[in-house]
């Protein structure tokens, strides 16, 4: 924590997270600083000041409109396109769609990659680490701790686009202009294939969740050795345990709010929490008495390492928390 | 039997789209191995911060439109042996800035014979009254503002407008400025001298309102 106390106006301006909470306030910042200067109202002539000065301080903003931004974006791709030499720049018609998520759709034309013979690119995530990547097609995934994503690295030559994966990951998908379908694959025998669309899937031992937030998915699993199919809509989730669907709706953001780093908990079991800290972080945590498991809580909380998750969850359920020869209890 | 009050119920947002969470490095990562939708991701998210940073140096519109149209080409012409010390933002704003001067020295050389260091012709322009009111719309703090932004020199103006609105560090703002370090940070500290100097008087009250309300 830096030394506010001694800060002067100059200072105040001058640091960053000052100027973060006068220009875009947010509930942290509004309860960290007010509650800063409610316990050191003798610093209030400079605070004010500072905030004073802040707030007229701005520059005219110039800026490019959209059409402008495309229009500048093409002549960059024509100029690139006329530099380059050798054989890579065969340049195949595709065109990509930026996503939904862009906000405004622009078309451009990409170039052949050149790329050794039908690789196998696996990536896989620490306990405690997410990561975020760029499948060949641009789609993105975002792959949660301990998890696992294998796909080719070659998706032309395939009718479909598959990625398997074991663990929890969300997708953003893109659509293809030849409507080539995307398929994740757990292993379980359970697949989504969709077109282009964004849904969070889980496959762990205990079970497999897929979560549906924008768009259209087909699942396919067996049932007593046949393939059977179900269409999901947004907001659905569908769990999947030994052979068994159940389908319910949810609040589909809550499931992928790991992928920001925090997790939306909805009447959430202390036991749940004890699975997420195994699948996610390998730490066991124990209980001090079997019937805590079923007190649950509602509620964000942000996501960091191992120790401090251990600990929020301690916090959060008003537990007390200890630690010898790498085991955790949790008691009252 | 559950205190909540540790708990901050927020929803997340549905629609935050994934653009915004993939960082600088990991989409410049990917224009480096040719993966276009990092670059046009890239281009989105500097294409207007730069314009904007063009626009206060030179009001040449076209000028502005040529060095990025050339920023951007190369970048991607040119990805495979890109390499970067420090941040993305900085090697974009640092690059733009050269390649704007190096337009704007030859420019000049066609009127009047080149003088002076390269640098010079760098200038922070003070705001004139047209483009103001074309972006805010509160028109008591106009006078004011314009007032005490054409109080600061071309450098502090530019040091603040990097350091402020930019997010670049002092170091990275003593690079693209080709000033020392220090000098950077007596800038951005002198600047904040005159503009309270040029403020001071204004109605406290009104904060003091702001600051508690809601």
């Amino acid at each position: 924590m830096k030394d506010y106390y001694h800060f002067s106006v100059n200072d105040f301006v001058m640091d960053e997270n000052f100027r973060a909470w006068v220009w875009k306030p947010n509930d942290e910042s509004n309860r960290f600083w007010r509650s800063w200067i409610a316990n050191h109202p003798d610093k209030a002539v400079e605070v004010e000041e500072a905030i004073s000065l802040l707030k007229k301080l701005s520059f005219p903003n110039y800026s490019l409109t959209e059409a402008e931004i495309a229009t500048l974006w093409q002549e960059i791709k024509n100029s690139s396109q006329s530099t380059k030499k050798g054989a890579d720049i065969k340049s195949t018609a595709i065109r990509w769609w930026l996503g939904a998520a862009a906000g405004v759709v622009i078309s451009v034309v990409s170039f052949l990659l050149i790329w050794d013979n039908d690789k196998t690119i696996s990536y896989e995530t620490a306990y405690g680490e997410t990561r975020t990547l760029l499948l060949p097609d641009s789609s993105t995934v975002i792959l949660n701790a301990n998890s696992k994503i294998v796909f080719n690295d070659d998706w032309n030559k395939n009718a479909i686009r598959e990625v398997r994966l074991d663990g929890e990951a969300f997708f953003e998908v893109v659509h293809t202009r030849n409507h080539k379908p995307f398929q994740v694959k757990v292993g379980d025998g359970l697949a989504v294939e969709v077109l282009g669309t964004s849904f969070n899937v889980y496959h762990r031992k205990a079970n497999t969740k897929v979560v549906l937030n924008t768009g259209k998915i087909t699942l396919t699993y067996p049932e007593a050795k046949e393939e059977k199919k179900i269409v999901m809509k947004p907001g659905e989730l569908v769990e999947y345990k030994e052979d068994r669907i159940v389908k319910r709706k949810v609040d589909p953001t809550m499931y992928a709010a790991w992928t920001e780093n925090k997790i939306i908990l909805n009447k959430t079991s202390l036991q749940e929490m004890i699975r997420m800290a195994k699948d996610n972080y390998g730490i066991e945590i124990e209980v001090a008495s079997e019937k805590m498991l079923t007190q649950t809580v509602s509620g964000s909380m942000p996501v960091g390492d191992a120790e401090s998750f251990a600990n929020q969850i301690a916090k959060v359920f008003q537990l007390k928390i200890s630690r010898e020869n790498n085991k955790t209890l949790l008691h009252e | 039997m559950l205190n909540h009050s540790d708990l901050d119920i927020r929803q997340a947002q549905p629609d935050s789209g994934l653009s915004d969470s993939l960082n600088d490095e990991s989409l410049w990562a990917n224009l480096k191995v040719g993966n276009e939708l990092a670059f046009s991701m890239l281009y989105k998210r500097y294409v207007n911060r730069l314009f904007n940073y063009g626009m206060h140096s030179c009001k040449d519109r076209d000028l502005v439109n040529d060095c990025l149209q050339e920023l951007f080409a190369r970048l991607w012409s040119k990805r495979e042996t890109l390499g970067v010390a420090g941040s993305v933002n900085y090697y974009l704003f640092k690059s733009f800035r050269r390649l704007l001067i190096g337009k704007l020295i030859a420019n000049r050389k066609f009127s009047l014979p080149f003088r002076g260091e390269p640098t010079s012709v760098f200038e922070f322009i003070p705001p004139t009254e047209d483009s103001i009111i074309e972006d805010e719309a509160k028109s008591h703090q106009l006078a004011m503002l314009k007032n005490s932004i054409n109080a600061l020199t071309k450098r502090q103006r530019e040091a603040i407008f990097l350091k402020f609105f930019n997010d670049l560090s002092y170091h990275e703002i003593s690079s693209i400025m080709e000033l020392r370090v220090d000098s950077v940070y007596n800038l951005i500290s002198k600047s904040i001298d005159v503009l309270r100097v040029k403020l001071k008087g204004n109605a406290i009250f009104i904060l003091l309102f702001w600051l508690f309300q809601g």
